[in-house]
């Protein structure tokens, strides 16, 4: 008997080992280990033998047992990661597929720059004004020192509306127009950012649009000085273009300001040295200013305690360098591929 | 204005080059946009004598000119024959180089000739318009062999200024130069007034009386007798093309020249066809009529200044001459006028009659009262010395420059306003450099404001002379500190956001221009919109009155360019007369194309119900809880797949698919649809972010039901009133699936719903949950008669 046990542990290793498959193992399983195995009998036959026999052999077939589950568990364990790894590997997918998505929608570049400038003033505590598109005649120019016989004032460049009996309406020139809103209705000190659309009377071509928007600046207060006008500045550019970005002023005229500059930026593509883009290692970017006294003074503020300074910056011109846009046209005609450049915000 | 530097130069006689210059000026507010060089292409050419001119063998029109050059002769073909033996005349030799050309010239074989290079016309060394013949040099000082270049001073570099409305001082070489000679610190040379005169004085000869002299605060008559018809010297003619003027004849040319040098426009009369011969400025008379110089008859107002002889008008004040007093080729003697005009009578004539000239242009603006005098005598004397004759004694005038102003400056103040100190010495010399005098008064500056300054009013004036002429570098940098937190207004914080909902919603905004052309009108047959009354363009006679014609061009558009599928959106101001006027704001899309979700489903053209679907995302993210859809709205829309937007209880927009018929005129193919609500409705009925609840611990009983009804049962009121029947316990129910055909009945469909039913305390028993299902069946069978379909 302790022959066909060792015979029978030989076996039981050999079918175990053999089993390509969970049937075909338990299989094997119930022909070495079941009831009817030879070691089944064996078990069966200790029953006859005398107490000494029967211990003796009874220990060597617990552990021929305890051998043989364990192989069994062992080739079960190693057969069951077979069989997963098959079902997953039937389970693969090509990756190279593209993914599954949902369209994308997307903010319009003007939209994008025009929260990048707000949100940089509502950090430095200014409040977003805004006023309407048609304005009247007081508001867009007189107010603003540019008086009926300005010759920077024509019908040429004004676009006029026709509602019967307002002959002073016109489409908004410059979101300056705000600032007179704002000042006539709350006492200084204002700190306002004015974004909004404006309109000329030009045919668009790649640099120009007729309508088009902008960011008025505004801040009256006491003690205020060109040098906060400057730095105002400086901290824009920063904000907008870039820690390295220089500015640059330019005394420049506009009726609604003393002393007025036009504010250069270092060219974004050569850093200010002088490249096809810019010529001269700087862009233009807007125009700025003291606060005249006579718009104080129209406004009702006391132009003696009171100083100021304003500046109007074209949304379009900061978003055309920003994303290199060659044709500033693109901005309006909505073309979805040229949108697509832009993601949502 | 274009200022050749060589004039320049005669007034600030600066050795910087025309970039250094322009670097130093730029700065302080002479806007130099470019520096050009009209004679850089002109190499090479020679001042040669014509030896001889005989006729081409072989042409009839040509000619073969021999020439001497100073290292022997040449001979070359020539087109016309207008210069003979002994001329003098410019000869481009092979290998120089003519303005006009952009190859250098060559020896060639014209008609079996050889030819060597070219004599030149004034047209083709760029110094006048004149291409009648070729260029003849006598009497211009030149010898044969000097160097035309050299010779006519042609070596010449030209500032191109952007003049800005408050500096009409730089409208003139004069007020150029004074800038440069400030900046560089070279003493400006006064401008030569001297003239030699006759003894017959043009007083005696010549009235002027001033009738308006609010209008005309000063008028000034010089006379020119004996003129020429003739042109004026090369280098006069060189300049006047360098500055964009063209030269006429030396009468004319001398009246240009003296305007570009200083400002002042000047005009001259033909003394002989003036009547009297007198001057009375005065204004005219409504409807009164005059023809100006360019052949046009102008009917003008009492707003309207003229110059008349003792008869009739003769000119437009300040903005062109009249036709019967002009001065042409039989002129011999001249009246000049050198007059000072107030700037707004001229600007509102000029802008009336849409008549813009040099001398308008300049009038407006302001000029130099005081200048007068000055630039009649220049131009007299320039006049008398290009075009022959004499200049009779003295002036015939009336009026007088207005008295000069004394601004004051605070140099505290300026120091307050630019942020960096100013002591009053430092502004006196700023004003010093100017040619403004200056005196201390305590603790003001006191600054004389001379005649050409028409620009300074006030201290502010005052204050920006200072930190120009100083250097906008010398300025700080210094930050305000605002009293309060930055804010945004409801109206523009609820737009951006209902912008980033439409765009998580799959929809890429647009920014279309907010015009409208009659027949986007008509679309809606819109009647209360706003003409634009001056527009560039036809398709822009309109401000919008809604935001779906643009989305729709906007579609047609990217269709046009082979995009199929569109979905955009725009949030915007539409405007409506309304007493007068209103701005309305707006957010609109529009969808058209397939969904394009990809390989893994099956195409499929978008319609009205992804716009709804939109709709839905748009109102569940703005917070929108009660809103429902009405009636099909009015307007270009497909009767039965639109619908109106209602926020509580209101018309709040509109949802549809736009009418095939009229996608189709708009150069639409396929299905587009498009939603539009106003944000004011919108904004009133978002109820924000909901409050947080506790989520259900116990799990819902799930049952899927579908009903048989017929066609024509609006899925949506079955759904509501299997909500009602369901009751508290039923915890939402969602339509899955609807079925029309086999094995259904024809006119019948299927709609399944999938409900999930719960009790906040407890696990409902299958039993409770079968009663409620059993209540939605009956009450749907008894409302719609609906079957539940087995399975």
């Amino acid at each position: 008997m302790l022959r066909t046990l060792e015979a029978e542990r030989a076996r039981g290793r050999e079918l175990f080992a053999s089993a390509g498959s969970l049937e075909e193992l338990e299989a094997a399983n119930i022909a070495v280990l079941g009831r009817k195995s030879p070691l089944g009998e064996v078990q069966r036959a200790l029953g006859a033998l005398e107490e000494g026999q029967r211990r003796e052999l009874g220990r060597a077939v617990n552990e021929a047992r305890t051998e043989l589950a364990d192989a069994f568990e062992a080739r079960r364990d190693a057969l069951s990661v077979d069989v997963e790894s098959a079902l997953l590997a039937a389970d693969a997918v090509d990756m190279t597929l593209p993914g599954r998505r949902r369209p994308d929608g997307s903010l319009h570049p003007l939209t994008v720059v025009e929260d990048e400038i707000v949100g940089l003033f509502l950090r430095l505590g200014y409040r977003v004004a805004e006023g309407p598109e048609i304005e009247d005649d007081w508001h867009n120019f007189q107010a603003l020192n540019i008086p009926e016989d300005h010759p920077a004032r024509t019908m040429k460049d004004s676009l006029y509306v026709s509602i019967p009996g307002h002959p002073e309406l016109l489409l908004r020139t410059e979101t300056s127009a705000v600032q007179i809103r704002t000042m006539l209705s709350q006492p200084p000190p204002v700190y306002i950012v004015a974004p909004g659309r404006v309109y000329r009377r030009e045919t668009p071509d790649p640099t120009h649009l007729a309508v088009f928007h902008q960011v008025e600046a505004l801040v009256v207060d006491e003690g205020i000085t060109f040098a906060d006008l400057k730095g105002t500045l400086e901290a824009m550019a920063k904000g907008l273009f870039g820690e390295d970005r220089r500015i640059r002023f330019t005394p420049s005229y506009f009726p609604f300001v003393e002393p007025g500059a036009q504010i250069g930026v270092t060219c974004f593509r050569c850093g200010g040295v002088g490249c096809p883009t810019c010529r001269s290692g700087w862009i233009e970017l807007l125009g700025a200013g003291m606060v005249h006294p006579k718009v104080l003074e129209n406004c009702g503020y006391d132009s003696e305690r009171y100083t100021g300074f304003a500046f109007g910056l074209g949304i379009e011109r900061v978003a055309i360098l920003k994303y290199e846009i060659p044709d500033i046209r693109l901005l309006i005609e909505g073309d979805v591929r040229f949108l697509e450049r832009f993601r949502a915000a | 204005m274009r200022v050749p530097l060589t004039w320049l130069r005669e007034f600030a006689p600066t050795d910087l080059g025309a970039e250094q210059l322009a670097e130093i000026l730029t700065p302080r507010g002479v806007l130099i946009e470019t520096i050009e060089r009209p004679w850089e292409g002109l190499v090479g050419v020679i001042v040669v004598r014509v030896l001889e001119v005989r006729d081409h063998p072989n042409s009839d029109k040509l000619c073969v000119a021999r020439i001497q050059h100073g290292s022997g002769d040449s001979e070359l073909v020539v087109g016309v024959r207008n210069m003979g033996p002994g001329d003098l005349v410019p000869w481009a030799p092979p290998g120089a180089r003519v303005p006009v050309l952009s190859e250098p010239l060559a020896t060639r074989r014209v008609r079996g000739v050889d030819s060597n290079g070219m004599l030149c016309s004034s047209r083709e060394l760029a110094i006048s318009q004149d291409h009648g013949g070729i260029l003849i040099l006598n009497g211009a000082g030149l010898a044969v062999g000097d160097d035309l270049k050299q010779g006519l001073g042609l070596d010449e570099a030209v500032f191109d200024i952007e003049v800005e409305p408050n500096r009409p001082d730089f409208l003139s070489v004069y007020g150029v130069a004074r800038e440069a000679a400030a900046a560089t610190g070279v003493k400006l040379a006064p401008i030569d007034t001297s003239v030699e005169e006759v003894p017959d004085s043009v007083a005696d000869a010549v009235t002027v009386r001033i009738d308006d002299l609010e209008a005309c605060p000063r008028y000034v008559a010089r006379a020119v007798r004996g003129v020429t018809h003739r042109p004026s010297p090369l280098g006069v003619q060189a300049r006047l093309t360098a500055s964009g003027v063209r030269p006429i004849d030396a009468v004319v040319d001398a009246t240009n020249y003296t305007m570009l040098e200083t400002g002042q426009p000047l005009h001259a009369f033909d003394l002989r066809r003036l009547a009297g011969p007198g001057i009375v400025v005065r204004r005219a008379s409504d409807g009164e009529r005059l023809t100006t110089l360019d052949d046009v008859e102008r009917t003008l107002t009492s707003n309207d200044l003229l110059i008349c002889d003792i008869e009739k008008p003769v000119a437009l004040a300040g903005v062109m001459g009249g036709q019967t007093s002009e001065v042409s080729e039989e002129t011999t003697d001249v009246l000049l006028e050198s007059a000072y005009f107030a700037r707004s009578g001229v600007l509102l004539t000029a802008r009336r009659l849409d008549l813009h000239t040099e001398a308008s242009h300049r009038f407006e603006r302001g000029t130099d009262p005081e200048a007068c005098p000055g630039a009649a005598a220049r131009c007299a004397a320039s006049m008398a010395r290009w075009a022959g004759g004499e200049v009779m004694r003295g002036v015939a005038e009336d009026g007088r420059a207005p008295e000069r102003t004394w601004v004051a400056l605070r140099p505290a103040r300026a120091t307050a306003l630019l942020g960096y100190p100013v002591p009053a010495e430092a502004a006196a010399a700023v004003f010093d450099s100017l040619g403004m005098a200056s005196r201390q008064d305590g603790d003001r500056l006191e600054v004389e404001i001379p005649g050409f300054r028409t620009d300074i009013e006030r201290e502010v004036d005052l204050i920006e002379e200072v930190v120009r002429i100083q250097g906008y570098d010398n300025v700080g940098s210094t930050m305000p500190r605002s009293p309060h937190p930055g804010a945004v207004p409801d109206p523009y914080a609820f737009a951006r956001r209902v912008k980033g909902a439409l765009a998580r919603a799959g929809l890429r905004e647009i920014r279309p221009v907010p015009f409208d052309a009659a027949s986007d009108l008509a679309l809606f047959g819109d009647t209360d919109a706003i003409p634009v009354t001056n527009p560039l363009r036809a398709e822009e006679g309109f401000l919008r009155t809604r935001l779906t014609p643009g989305l729709l061009h906007a579609v047609a558009l990217n269709q046009s360019r082979g995009v199929e599928t569109v979905r955009i959106f725009e949030v915007g101001t539409t405007f409506r007369l309304a007493a007068p006027f209103v701005e309305i704001r707006k957010a609109g899309f529009a969808l058209c194309g397939g969904d394009g979700e990809g390989w893994w489903s099956e195409r499929r053209a978008l319609d009205v119900l992804d716009a709804k679907g939109v709709v839905e995302s748009l109102l569940d993210d703005l917070g929108v809880i009660d809103w429902s859809l009405g009636e099909a709205p009015d307007g270009p829309f497909h009767p039965g797949r639109s619908a109106r937007i209602v926020i509580d209880g209101s018309h709040a927009g509109v949802l549809g698919e736009i009418h095939p018929r009229v996608a189709e005129a708009l150069d639409i193919t396929g299905r587009v649809s498009v939603g539009v609500v106003g944000l004011r409705a919108l904004q009133g009925g978002a109820r924000g972010p909901a409050a947080s609840t506790d989520v259900p611990r116990f799990p819902p009983v799930h049952r899927d039901l579908a009903f048989i009804v017929e066609d024509a049962t609006p899925a949506g009121s079955l759904h509501e009133a299997l909500r009602r029947a369901g009751g508290a316990l039923l915890a939402s129910s969602a339509l899955f699936d609807v079925y029309v055909g086999d094995p259904l009945p024809s006119g019948t469909k299927s709609l399944a719903f999938s409900l999930d039913l719960r009790a906040p305390d407890r696990t409902l028993t299958d039993e409770e949950a079968q009663e409620i299902v059993d209540r939605i069946v009956d009450e749907l069978a008894r409302h719609f008669g609906a079957k539940l379909r087995a399975g």
